[in-house]
């Protein structure tokens, strides 16, 4: 996918047309520019140069609602130098880390009940996590909103069970944006976690118990090891798509519980200021980029894939 | 009680409406190497998985060392188990496999070295400590399997068929070793297979199951010279039945109609005129032609069918009455033996028969 290789792919998705049927002749270069071609023609229109749109915007400068192509760092030193701006980034990736842990914390149990359940339980459960799926995130945001609203389920419940006077103010909060996230990126984590678990054969299981381990350290000697590449995985997914994520904070948070996506939003769509917005967008861009490869460098990716 | 090291009392197993292993008692001594041969489903694994505490007798008891197991979980128990595709765990290297019981046992690292370094002597396989296991041959895995058991000194080792994934040369050179092994180390040897062979050659002892019972236990000679039943009679080896009623008996001996046929056979235990039961007579126990017509049962036959397969002959011939019967004669000499079509005799002495009586239903 990378972009050095796309001219040949332009040119060669023009030639390979011709010979799409004549497969015993096309040589290996043109199939390859054929299967590649399309797919990197997409990301460099949509992906590769709005990004590097945003990176330049970054630069421009910004006065009186006006954005001119005079280039200045005032963006990032802003971005980087005002409280605010700090505080919501930390917030975004604290947040990435909570909702990460969360979802861990959640999902493996279910992952694991999922991999060891027979054929027939396990479709039945794979339903009950797919079918949440079939609806718009929207949805079952507000569903949240509805559930944990001042005149909530959650708050009749626990009114009608006489454990609070006044209702308690769940919504507009950082717990609910939290409860909010860990709920729709829960997926992210089952998914990766079933796919390495549901491999690992339940004898090795047996034979921990059967050389003298109990469950814990069955678990912790054998399952969570092997576990590993599915964990990272699923943890990665999770963080990711957390600390960028917008429409969870908007519709729980209110105003007053912004992630940083919401921020660089504002400055796109209310204040106009791209530049700044740009500035925002390309520093969280690199933390992320950065937090990446540390986090691949630790779990020894490659490694993992080998075995 | 003391040189018994397990012990099975009216011990039954359902699953659901399965009846997998239906009131088996036996007891297996001190050091033996015992094997529960049977074909797949005759409830030998879920015996093994019930020793070893995976399974929880529906009813009976289980005693190793003489003490009740019924509330013991797996990982208190006196046993180790060698699995079928022997479970070794993959993200661990060799070394870290074996130790993994005494690890979790709490042993010291000088103390744990010690005996895994014993378990390499013992499988011969000094140098392998830090590979990983993927990069291990079958023979090797197999061997790692058992160390990996054995380094925890179980009262009873438990295998679950571990020779069963390895070609034919491997598993009679595994087969030999185990048999090596158990012997250095002394330890009670309880092994599952289907392979009739393979029990024979291993064992001291046989428990042949079906359909979730016991059928015999004995020695490999006694199960294979002495069959007491006529499962028993045909998985062991192969055999030649002459199913038919009592025509008369006494003295030891009673001779069994088959179908217009009456072969004579030594009688053990009692019988009763008129009472169904087999004549089970190995084929390498009758003779064929020069001789065989003096022996006490004699029959006029036609060739069939011939095998030569290297040290034995295989006849197929047909008896007078339209039975086949297979005989199997040693090729100590170099000799053209029997054309097909050939009218011959064949014969056996009446105590080279086993008689089976049919029990009641």
């Amino acid at each position: 996918m990378s972009v050095g290789a796309e001219p040949a792919g332009r040119t060669g998705a023009a030639a390979g047309t011709a010979s799409l049927f004549d497969t015993a002749r096309t040589s290996g270069k043109t199939r390859l520019a054929v299967q590649l071609g399309p797919g990197t023609a997409w990301l460099v229109a949509f992906f590769a140069i709005p990004i590097l749109l945003i990176l330049v915007y970054s630069f421009y400068s910004f006065s009186d609602g006006q954005m001119s192509s005079v280039l200045t760092l005032d963006n990032y030193q802003r971005a980087l130098g005002t409280e605010v701006y700090r505080t919501v980034l930390f917030k975004s990736l604290r947040y990435g880390l909570i909702v990460t842990i969360a979802c861990l914390l959640v999902g493996y149990p279910v992952a694991y009940v999922l991999a060891r359940a027979g054929a027939k339980r396990r479709h039945l459960l794979f339903l009950a996590l797919i079918i949440p799926f079939w609806t718009s995130i929207v949805v079952r945001t507000f569903a949240w909103k509805i559930m944990l609203g001042t005149n909530g389920l959650v708050n009749y419940v626990l009114r009608d069970l006489g454990l609070i006077d006044l209702p308690v103010k769940f919504l507009y909060t950082e717990q609910a944006v939290l409860v909010g996230l860990t709920h729709v990126f829960l997926p992210f984590m089952i998914l990766p976690l079933y796919a390495v678990l549901e491999k690992i054969d339940p004898s090795l299981e047996e034979a921990a118990m059967d050389l003298g381990a109990n469950r814990l350290r069955t678990f912790l000697r054998v399952i969570l090891p092997l576990s590993l590449p599915g964990l990272s995985t699923g943890c990665m997914l999770v963080f990711i798509l957390t600390i960028g994520s917008y429409l969870t904070p908007d519709i729980l948070g209110g105003p007053s519980e912004l992630m940083i996506s919401n921020v660089i939003r504002n400055e796109y769509y209310v204040t106009f200021n791209w530049p700044f917005g740009g500035a925002l967008a390309s520093i969280f861009l690199i933390i992320t980029l950065a937090m990446i490869l540390a986090y691949n460098r630790a779990f020894k990716f490659d490694r993992m894939a080998e075995r | 009680m003391g040189d018994i090291d397990v012990e099975l009392r009216g011990v039954t197993k359902r699953f659901g409406s399965v009846t997998a292993v239906d009131n088996v008692s036996f007891h297996i001594k001190k050091g033996e190497f015992f094997s529960l041969l049977g074909p797949s489903g005759c409830g030998k694994t879920t015996i093994l998985r019930m020793v070893s505490g995976f399974e929880t007798p529906t009813e009976g008891v289980i005693e190793i060392g003489g003490e009740d197991m019924s509330r013991r979980v797996p990982f208190k128990r006196p046993t180790n188990l060698v699995f079928q595709h022997l479970a070794l765990f993959p993200h661990l290297t060799v070394y870290k496999n074996i130790a993994f019981g005494l690890e979790m046992k709490g042993f010291s690292k000088s103390e744990i070295r010690k005996r895994v370094d014993e378990m390499f002597d013992l499988i011969q396989l000094q140098g392998y400590a830090e590979r990983k296991i993927s990069q291990l041959s079958g023979g090797q895995k197999q061997r790692i399997a058992i160390a990996r058991a054995l380094v925890n000194h179980p009262t009873v080792l438990l295998l679950d068929e571990p020779l069963g994934a390895l070609d034919l040369k491997l598993r009679e050179q595994m087969q030999l070793e185990l048999k090596r092994i158990q012997r250095e180390v002394g330890t009670t040897f309880v092994y599952v297979t289907h392979d009739q062979k393979e029990a024979i050659t291993m064992s001291n002892s046989i428990a042949v199951m079906n359909n979730g019972i016991v059928e015999q236990i004995g020695d490999a000679g006694e199960i294979y010279e002495n069959p007491r039943t006529v499962f028993v009679a045909n998985f062991i080896g192969e055999t030649n039945l002459f199913d038919g009623t009592v025509s008369s008996n006494g003295n030891g001996a009673a001779t069994v109609d088959c179908a217009g046929l009456a072969v004579k056979v030594a009688a053990n235990g009692p019988v009763m005129d008129g009472q169904r039961a087999s004549v089970s007579v190995r084929p390498e126990k009758i003779r064929i032609g020069a001789g065989s017509d003096t022996l006490t049962n004699s029959y006029e036959g036609v060739v069939e069918d011939v095998v030569y397969q290297g040290s034995t002959t295989s006849y197929r011939v047909r008896l007078g009455n339209g039975r086949d019967v297979n005989v199997a004669v040693q090729n100590t000499e170099r000799s053209d033996g029997f054309s097909p079509g050939a009218a011959i005799k064949v014969g056996w002495e009446p105590e080279r028969g086993v008689l089976i009586p049919e029990h009641a239903p």
